[in-house]
């Protein structure tokens, strides 16, 4: 894992990449200030920080999938003496590993 | 008459812009120089065929205070995401610097469009809120809704909206602010 110093390095070069950045003020298109450049800059390294240590979490929410549809699978896993749910949550759970 | 929207302030972008101001006075994206104030209790903001010029890029969203962006983590917010190929998502975060997004795209039809209420942004004693409706597609193309709310749990008067990339630009789109007359 990427310590937020690195983060922010990778955002900061991501940001300078893109250069120009321009903004709408008063229906004129002006090029970003260096405070707007630096304000860019710290909104994609928090963004790429929050990504990393609590992204995991809606991933893994996003790809259980439904209660229903886990109960369905409880229901089979009891009828046919299956693992497919136990087997689908510890695949989620190392698709999208917690941050150490 | 009571109930009627009335148009206060709106924007196209033509030219890809990292952000957009709707509101905000003279710091707002147009010439109409409009800050949100008491004129009316409930603003709607309408914004259609927005597209970004990455793909995959995020359009985000903040309020304004005197037309500069409220950055701080003071965001709050819950949602649920309904897609076209995968199990609904209910979510929620807390003081975030953002109301989160699903990311856009830059052809026809990875376009988003949404409908945003804004509540008590010119009460000074009170925190500014907003319920937000979306819907839009990305790549393949997915198809995509969200339902949430999110309110900057700081008193202070707000006056605006800011749409901002997450990184690159927004290559278009149009924006409407309405007041919904007393």
């Amino acid at each position: 894992m990427a310590t937020q110093e690195e983060l922010q390095a990778l955002a900061d070069q991501e940001i300078e990449d893109a250069k120009p950045l321009y903004k709408q003020v008063n229906n004129e298109r002006l090029e970003f200030s260096d405070s707007d450049y630096a304000q860019a800059k710290i909104d994609l390294g928090n963004q790429k920080w929050n990504d990393q240590q609590f992204g995991y979490i809606e991933a893994r929410q996003e790809a259980y999938g439904s209660t229903g549809s886990q109960l369905d699978m409880q229901y089979w896993d009891s009828v046919n003496s299956t693992t497919t749910w136990a087997d689908h949550i510890a695949k989620v759970k190392s698709d999208n590993p917690k941050p150490a | 008459m009571a109930g009627s929207l009335v148009l206060v302030d709106e924007f196209t972008v033509s030219s890809a812009v990292a952000n957009v101001i709707i509101g905000g006075g003279s710091s707002g994206s147009s010439s109409e120089n409009f800050a949100i104030d008491s004129t009316y209790d409930v603003y709607m903001l309408q914004y259609n065929n927005l597209f970004m010029s990455v793909d995959g890029r995020v359009p985000q969203i903040r309020f304004t205070v005197s037309g500069s962006a409220d950055t701080s983590s003071n965001y709050d917010n819950a949602r649920m995401n309904l897609y076209s190929n995968q199990a609904f998502y209910d979510g929620a975060n807390q003081n975030v610097s953002y109301m989160p997004n699903l990311s856009g795209g830059i052809t026809s039809p990875e376009s988003q469009q949404g409908t945003i209420y804004l509540f008590n942004f010119s009460n000074a004693s009170e925190y500014s809120y907003a319920t937000l409706e979306l819907v839009g597609a990305t790549e393949t193309p997915e198809y995509y809704g969200v339902a949430g709310g999110f309110v900057l749990t700081v008193a202070q008067a707000t006056d605006g909206v800011q749409f901002y990339a997450n990184a690159n630009n927004i290559a278009s789109g149009e924006f409407k602010l309405y007041g919904l007359n007393k």
